[in-house]
């Protein structure tokens, strides 16, 4: 099985979860790190038209979009299977994926973008009055995310599946801001979920920090062989 | 087998590609009409707490997100597959469903088939022409990609047909009905003479937006 590269920058949550998928599979990979302003660079957006990261290269197929990317991964690294055999269950896989997609990313992120990306990256003050408008929609998601997880330990049921790594990038973030106390920790099901995901070294691996370094290792490998 | 039930408002496009899925599967259905306007109702909240269509109800399992809905279909009712067993067509397929999701109906569908048909229709309003305009370059470079995806196969993960037609079928007829559509077609032969393809098929004839009211109105 040939090398898979991943182009991302540090603290995507969509790389995350493709980085600890390959973790989960314990493979080999390479991170091929971006710069937040090179996502519009004609460089990057021969790999990805609409600009956004992840994309997933292996042996001459180079492939965007993580829900495609996790499932690839799960179909040409068959072991462990993040994929439940039965119908059911397999739907709330999916079901959770896109609800990770559709409410999750949009509803919740951003209050991440506000308490996190403007403040630790674009060093602005965040915007409360947006953080407080945001907050109806996101305890919505939350509530949901606990109703479907149920007494279940993973969201598929008693197996780790993609949507397990999918959804817990994005709330492993919320749990170190503020809006923790009002979103997350009213679930006990839900704290103890991410407890267990953040116990996984799948998770401990793929950290902002553990990725920055990687990212870092790759940098100085490249500019030592482009000196001349 | 459950009789499978189909809640949503006529005119969704997640719920055609449901219902044309169901009709490629020569599988009966029932279609639960829900009232325009009654989204946000607790009663519609219960099926789906975020008030969107289309939600499937198949005895006592009920589930909402429509790739998700498509996924448990083909699932259930394997037969003529609409997942390709290659992994590469595969995640070709998955691919399609999410650029559907994240740019096609995103910033897209939501502004130009809003703004030129659902808000003239069924709203009565003029379309906003600057708001369209705004849109057309996310809109070129989303019709350019899904043209190169395609490229010179017949449908969009390789020769057989996949949930991933189904999936843009359904909002790509919208576009067709667009004077924009000039842009978006025209130049794109490949994806022009897949949607005729696609609308020539018995599962999306069956699943017009007339044939919906009907059978909402036979409901």
């Amino acid at each position: 099985m040939s090398a898979f590269t991943i182009h991302s920058v540090p603290g995507s949550r969509f790389g995350r979860s493709v980085l600890a998928t390959l973790e989960e599979k314990r493979v080999p990979y390479r991170l091929a790190p971006l710069e937040p302003d090179a996502l519009r660079a004609p460089e990057h957006l021969a790999l990805h038209p609409f600009g956004r990261v992840p994309v997933l290269e292996h042996d001459g197929f180079r492939l965007y979009e993580t829900q495609a990317i996790l499932r690839y991964l799960d179909r040409v690294l068959p072991q462990p299977s993040l994929t439940p055999s039965e119908a059911r269950r397999a739907a709330r896989m999916d079901q959770v994926m896109n609800v990770n997609d559709w409410y999750l990313f949009n509803d919740v992120g951003v209050i991440l973008f506000h308490r996190v990306i403007r403040t630790q990256l674009l060093g602005l003050a965040p915007d409360e009055e947006a953080i407080k408008a945001a907050l109806p929609k996101a305890r919505t998601v939350y509530d949901e995310l606990a109703r479907l997880l149920g007494e279940q330990p993973w969201f598929a049921g008693d197996t780790i599946s993609l949507a397990d790594l999918m959804v817990a990038s994005t709330v492993d973030s919320c749990t170190a801001i503020p809006e923790w106390n009002a979103l997350g920790a009213p679930h006990a099901n839900l704290v103890a979920w991410i407890e267990r995901m953040q116990e996984r070294p799948s998770m401990q691996a793929t950290t902002w920090e553990r990725v920055t370094a990687m990212a870092k290792a790759a940098q100085s490998f490249y500019v030592t062989s482009d000196a001349r | 087998m459950a009789e499978f039930i189909v809640h949503t408002i006529p005119g969704s496009p997640f719920a055609r590609s449901v219902l044309a899925t169901l009709e490629e599967k020569g599988a009966p259905y029932r279609l639960a009409p829900v009232v325009p306007g009654t989204l946000q109702s607790p009663e519609h909240l219960a099926r789906h707490p975020f008030g969107r269509v289309p939600v499937l109800q198949h005895g006592d399992f009920w589930l909402y997100e429509t790739q998700a809905i498509l996924r448990y279909l083909d699932r259930v009712l394997p037969q003529q597959p609409l997942t390709p067993d290659d992994a590469r067509r595969t995640a070709r397929m998955d691919q399609a469903m999410n650029i559907n999701d994240w740019y096609l109906f995103n910033g897209v569908g939501t502004v130009i088939v809003f703004h030129r048909i659902i808000a003239p229709q069924l709203m009565g309003r003029a379309p906003d022409e600057a708001a369209i305009a705004a849109a057309m370059p996310k809109a070129r470079t989303v019709f350019a990609e899904l043209s190169r995806l395609l490229g010179g196969q017949s449908f969009f993960a390789g020769e057989a047909l996949s949930l991933a037609d189904l999936l843009l079928a359904p909002a790509i007829a919208y576009f067709t009905m667009t004077p924009e559509w000039a842009e978006f077609g025209v130049p794109h032969a490949n994806l022009a003479a897949w949607i005729e393809r696609m609308e020539s098929r018995p599962s999306m004839k069956a699943t017009t937006w007339e044939r919906v009211i009907a059978m909402a109105k036979a409901a």
